[in-house]
């Protein structure tokens, strides 16, 4: 309704030409402090503009209808204007913020919106980088168009803004390429309308600042279908001082004037443009109805070159006058309109670099505005009023150029570590920047300094060891690249603690030898759960120890890792560090110049089947090789068993993961299948017997199908040994196989028990291509191979054992015992003589071992947590009972230390892991099934057929539809032939 | 009135955006953190309430704490090995009711699977709720803030939780209540906030009687803020009878809550119970059973002055 009572006194106004000009008396009432940017409404009841913001109010509100009084913008930068004739609620405002790279938008001078972002033409429609001249239509409707010269992208961008629908359209932009040269860095653009009724054919003009030069567009926009169509028609001006050239053109306008010539209508288009590096106003005649060369332009006359000006916004009052701001001078410069005559400055304003009324500080655009509003008298006033944009105080003292404010840095943001921080802004412009960390007392503490730097999203990474726990701050000292800005202008990013806790393992670099060697754990705050990682396994809980590396030749690298705990808060820190072992052959352990050349230790074997042991001939060795010794299962091959899974005696399985147990001198140990594939497992169990140690190895198979199965033990000459100084051999007489050893005396291996008709063989074994090698021989090659290529360790390629092969066996056997003893004596031929009154059956002495006979089974459907191992897979993979405390009723008991890094292991990692146990001899559906403590089904974990075995799941903490699982407490539920379990995980923050 | 529901649909559409903006951010699935109530009473109506007054309410709605001035004390024991406990204190006058909630779920040794003994885990909270009528008795509105804590094997985390509600008489002894709960940030975790169990939680609820018998039905909806499964649905009925200052109640309850598997799927429970009353000390007891993990005795102990 008030918008309707507007429309008609506006009407009834101009009806009446009740028209008072009155808007050439430009009163600034007042600026209250320094802030960064202002606008001005310069009008004799402006009364108030406060911090920060652009804030002015009429103590004479016109009409009523005019709700000034409202936050303009917030910390805006804005730098040009232009905008719409108030009339009513008709009124549109825009401005640009080349700072913050948007546009602001008012509507019967309230503020509307902010539009656009930092960003390149990449980033899509409304995104700006130094938004500068803008230029708005003028016509009655629903939509307005904004044309946006926006500098850093060189292009002049075409907005909508509707009235009603408060909303803004993109139509698209021109970028000048059409004329064969883009724009560069366009300053300014402006609208000469064809008709006064419609969008179509209206020329732009801009003032392609960089390239010195004005290029015209025809444009025909729909706002309403969002479109818009361009005709590059041409440009004008060249380089340089001349009367038809320019230097740095920053601001431009266009008025057509009509006239008669020869008694024919006719328009000029004139053309003022701010020449600004020429300290100048030049007026150019567009003619676009030419017929010989449409578009042309030429220039028609300039005011003289005044000393000290910049010339940059420019625009006209109500006559017609040109209004002209000179931002260096702080004033804005009125001339007579241009009508073919002298072209003169008519009347200055302000000109001194002040806040106080009635002058300017760095102004840099002025658009004058017809107003209308009523008297005192009733009167309807048609009155002219001037807004003047100016710039913010301190670039008048620091001598900041205000086109290139553009360079800026914007949303700054940090995404802080425990200890270590990453900073990212936006630069947005071509520029260079000095990114500076502060402590809390002031202090810069890190800084980057970067050069000529494109635009875009930037980020620093900072590594804060060795800083002090706090709050920091940063800020970005950021300038034009272009070279005219010497003065750096900071950006301040938010605050943020750091919170460093850092651990230092302490390793030796490099070893040459073997021997004992320590490792240091250090912290930088009072820390606990020490917890070292040799090459990926549990090492020790000790903050301090040492390890032993043994005289091997060979080159390799051991990986340590170091995790503590800070006692006061539990923050977890992590050191790696490696130790690099190369340890060259020792000299030849004879004293004459030529070793004694090697022999085979075995003799050559040319059958290709298993078959009764064959004893080949003793001999020595050569010294100083050993390779592992452990238990295997096989299958058969074409060319004999193919071994399918060894387990070293000693713990260094080929796969490296796990820890095996050592069997040697143990009472009791279990050698376990590392995944669902492996076929068995083995159980050793010790007796004491009188010239030594009596040992049962317990073969204990998954699959009912164990046909072709061989099983069997290896023997090298690292077992039980000090590495590195012992010799391998094997009476063929006796079937002993013996270790010697100048220092540590002799060892040796007999088998006692096999099962009945299993046939047994004793072969050189070859680990480099997993299977029998193709052609056993004695020595030369096999032991030559070790020595050729270093590889020393057990499980590395060309490993070699003797080993004992037993089988094949038939279909459904299950449980396979072999009995073996195991001898040691100072000498290899006190070795031999004990050798003498040893038993030649042991597996009696084994009768009384009830438990080891029931523990070998699963009785029954099991559920329970599992240990945390990061590095086991995800999903599900067979597992040892043992592995699994109280998994079942064989396996074994966390004790000591272990339970200690167990602890450790589960508070830090959490309870994620499920292990489940079919029973023997079965084979049942297992679905395993997480909830939420409400009942909520979360994710079902496990939905498969299993065979007897006990198995590992490791849940990835991932819920059903793949979100992460929230900290808290999740019940398990096991369902599997009629069986029902239930066990709870923990999910820790 | 009108600044309340305008609060209220503030707190609505931050709370559907927050979690939101977390579900999407983090890809961060919901805190597990308890929130349902223990208090027998409420339990034993299948967990429907948000529209009935009473400071056993007060956990789905703040409005019903309008007028009530009560100490409780629950005990909840599950076969999940989880024990739950709560107190609360509440106190009204003119100037509205204010009541302080504290409550607790005690996991016990957790890790006893491993053969370790000495690892917990617990969740507990504590809670301001403040209420007061709105609009001459009829609309009663409520709001609270609580502070969560959990500690999972020695790992702590904590957040805020905010809730919200108004409940409105219609007369003929219906009362239309909504709440929304859990609003906050969520707990922090590794991998970014998982968000709270933000729920808009309308529902309805009557009272009748019929001769010494009084009659109450109930129901809740309560939706998830950012979940695309359907809402839940909590429901149950209490028939009471009177004699002079003693009262006897039995209950019936159904809920089913979807599940998080993103099938559609639920899980169906129902709850029977039954409480008495002698002057201002009332004692409730309720049993849930038919979930999955399975049944769960809930205690109450409520005095009033």
């Amino acid at each position: 309704m008030k918008s309707f009572a507007c429309t008609l006194l506006v009407l009834a106004a101009m009806a009446s030409s009740a028209h008072q000009a009155t808007g050439q008396t430009f009163q600034a009432t007042r600026a209250i402090d320094e802030t960064k940017c202002r606008r001005y409404l310069f009008w004799d009841k402006c009364v108030t503009v406060e911090t920060d913001r652009l804030h002015w109010t009429f103590t004479r509100a016109k009409l009523g209808l005019y709700v000034f009084g409202r936050t303009w913008a917030t910390a805006s930068h804005c730098t040009h204007v232009d905008a719409t004739e108030t009339k009513c609620l008709r009124s549109i405002s825009i401005s640009t913020d080349p700072e913050w790279n948007r546009v602001l938008l008012g509507q019967a001078g309230t503020f509307l919106r902010l539009l656009g972002k930092g960003g390149t033409p990449a980033d899509g429609p409304y995104h700006f980088l130094g938004p500068l001249g803008v230029d708005i239509t003028r016509r009655e409707g629903e939509w307005h168009v904004g044309f946006v010269a926006d500098s850093r992208n060189n292009r002049i961008a075409v907005i909508a803004f509707g009235y009603t629908c408060k909303c803004v359209r993109w139509l698209g932009t021109l970028d000048g390429s059409e004329s064969g040269k883009p724009l560069k860095v366009p300053h300014d653009v402006t609208w000469d309308p064809a008709d006064t009724w419609t969008f179509a054919d209206d020329r732009l003009f801009i003032a392609d600042t960089y390239n010195d030069r004005v290029v015209v567009y025809q444009v025909s926009v729909d706002p309403d279908a969002g479109t818009m169509n361009k005709t590059y028609l041409s440009a004008f001006g060249t380089t340089g001082s001349g009367p038809a050239q320019l230097s740095r053109p920053q601001g431009i306008r266009v008025r057509s004037r009509v006239g008669r010539w020869l008694g024919q209508p006719i328009t000029w288009t004139d053309v003022y443009i701010s020449d600004t590096d020429n300290r100048r106003v030049s007026i150019w005649q567009y003619d676009a109805s030419n017929s010989s060369t449409p578009g042309s332009a030429s220039a028609a006359a300039q005011t003289s070159s005044i000393v000290g000006s910049q010339f940059v916004g420019i625009t006209h009052d109500y006559y017609g006058d040109l209004v002209v701001v000179d931002r260096a001078r702080n004033m804005l410069v009125k001339f007579g309109s241009y009508k073919g005559g002298p072209f003169t400055t008519l009347k200055t304003y302000g000109g001194t670099s002040s806040w106080s009324t009635g002058n300017f500080n760095q102004p840099t655009d002025a658009e004058v505005i017809h107003h209308y509003w009523q008297d005192g008298s009733g009167g309807l006033v048609q009155e002219t009023l001037p807004y003047v944009q100016t710039v913010e105080q301190w670039t008048a003292t620091t001598g900041g150029q205000l086109h290139h404010l553009g360079v800026d840095a914007e949303e700054l943001a940090v995404i802080p570590g425990q200890c270590d921080a990453t900073f990212t802004f936006l630069l947005t412009a071509y520029g260079d920047y000095n990114l500076k960390v502060k402590n809390s007392g002031g202090g810069v503490v890190a800084s980057w300094s970067r050069v000529g730097v494109s635009s875009g999203r930037k980020s620093e990474f900072w590594n804060a060891q060795g800083h002090s726990a706090g709050t920091y701050s940063y800020l970005v000292e950021h300038r034009s690249a272009y070279g005219d800005e010497t003065t750096w202008r900071t950006s301040t990013g938010p605050s943020f603690n750091l919170n460093c806790f850092t651990v230092t393992a302490t390793v030796p670099s490099g070893i040459n030898q073997g021997g004992t060697y320590p490792i240091y754990g250090s912290s930088s705050h009072p820390a606990d759960s020490w917890s070292w990682q040799k090459s990926y396994s549990f090492f020790t809980t000790d903050q301090n120890s040492s390890f032993y590396v043994p005289h091997d030749v060979g080159t390799y690298t051991i990986d340590w890792q170091l995790t503590a705990r800070r006692i006061t808060d539990g923050a977890w820190d992590s050191d790696y560090q490696s130790t690099y072992v190369s340890i060259a052959p020792d000299p030849p352990p004879c004293d004459v110049p030529v070793c004694e050349p090697m022999s085979p230790p075995v003799q050559r074997d040319t059958t290709t089947a298993p078959r009764r042991i064959a004893l080949p001939q003793g001999m020595l060795p050569r010294r100083n090789y050993h390779v592992g010794s452990g238990a295997w299962i096989g299958r058969r091959g074409r060319s004999g068993p193919v071994v399918q899974q060894f387990y070293s005696f000693t713990g260094r399985h080929q796969a490296r993961a796990p820890v095996w147990p050592n069997v040697i001198g143990e009472v009791e140990s279990r050698l376990e299948p590392r995944n669902a594939a492996e076929t068995g497992r083995v159980i050793f169990t010790r007796r004491t017997i009188d010239p030594g140690d009596a040992y049962r190895a317990r073969f204990l198979f998954n699959t009912p199908q164990s046909s072709g199965l061989f099983v069997g033990l290896a023997f090298d000459p690292e077992l039980g040994v000090r590495p590195g100084d012992d010799s391998l051999g094997f009476d063929p007489e006796t079937g002993l196989i013996w270790l010697a050893d100048p220092d540590s005396g002799a060892i040796g291996y007999f088998l006692t028990d096999v099962p009945s008709g299993a046939r047994v063989a004793l072969r050189q074994f070859s680990t480099r291509n997993d299977a029998w090698r193709p052609d056993p021989v004695g020595d030369s090659a096999a032991y030559a191979e070790i020595s050729a290529s270093g590889h020393a360790f057990t499980g590395k390629p060309g490993d070699v054992r003797l080993l004992i092969a037993i089988g094949p066996f038939p279909s459904g056997a299950k449980n396979i015992d072999v009995g073996f003893v195991l001898l040691s004596a100072p000498s290899l031929t006190a070795l031999r003589e004990r050798f003498t009154t040893a038993p030649r059956s042991v597996l009696s002495l084994f009768a009384d071992d009830t438990t080891l006979a029931g523990a070998a089974a699963i009785k029954r459907f099991r559920l329970t947590q599992a240990p945390p191992d990061p590095m086991a897979p995800e999903g599900v993979v067979a597992i040892s009972p043992a592995l699994v405390p109280g998994l079942s009723s064989d396996s074994t008991q966390v004790v000591g230390g272990d339970r200690a890094a167990l602890r450790d292991a589960v508070r830090r990692f959490g309870i994620t892991a499920l292990a489940f146990a079919v029973p023997d001899g079965s084979q049942a559906p297992v679905k395993i099934r997480l909830y939420d403590p409400a009942g909520r089904l979360v994710r079902t974990l496990v939905n498969d057929t299993y065979s007897s075995g006990t198995y590992r799941v490791q849940w990835d903490l991932k819920d059903q539809r793949g979100n992460r699982a929230a900290p808290g407490v999740y019940i398990a539920i096991m369902e599997a032939a009629g069986f029902r379990g239930t066990t709870r995980l923990v999910v820790v923050p | 009135m009108s600044k309340v529901v305008v609060s209220l649909v503030g707190l609505v559409s931050l709370a559907i955006g927050a979690p939101v903006k977390a579900h999407a951010q983090g890809g961060n699935a919901e805190s597990t953190f308890p929130f349902e109530p223990i208090h027998a009473w409420p339990v034993g109506l299948g967990g429907a309430g948000v529209a009935l007054v009473g400071s056993q309410f007060a956990v789905l709605n703040p409005a019903a704490l309008v007028g009530e001035r009560a100490a409780e004390i629950s005990h909840r024991a599950s076969p999940i090995g989880a024990r739950d406990y709560a107190i609360s204190l509440g106190f009204g006058g003119l100037w509205g009711t204010i009541q302080v909630a504290a409550r607790r779920r005690d996991w016990g040794e957790i890790a006893r699977d491993l053969g370790l003994n000495d690892l917990t885990a617990g969740e507990q909270s504590l809670s301001v709720s403040f209420a007061r009528p709105i609009v001459r008795q009829r609309v009663m509105g409520g709001v609270s803030a609580g502070r969560l804590d959990a500690n999972y094997l020695g790992g702590r985390t904590g957040t805020w939780a905010f809730n919200a509600g108004v409940q409105a008489e219609m007369g003929r002894g219906f009362t239309l209540g909504v709440a929304l709960l859990q609003a906050g940030r969520g707990f922090e975790s590794g991998s970014g906030r998982a968000p709270l169990p933000t729920r808009v939680r309308p529902g309805a609820a009557w009272r009748g009687r019929l001769g010494r018998i009084q009659l109450t039905a109930a129901a809740d909806v309560p939706i998830s803020a950012h979940l695309d499964s359907p809402p839940d649905l909590h429901t149950g009925v209490e028939v009471r009878g009177n004699w002079g200052p003693v009262s006897a109640a039995t209950r019936a309850g159904y809920r089913s809550l979807a599940n998080l598997d993103g099938s559609g799927s639920t899980q169906n429970a129902w709850a029977l119970g039954g409480g008495i009353s002698m002057g201002p000390v009332a004692a409730d007891i309720a049993y849930s059973f038919g979930a999955v993990f399975g049944n769960d005795r809930f205690i109450s102990l409520t005095v009033r002055w």
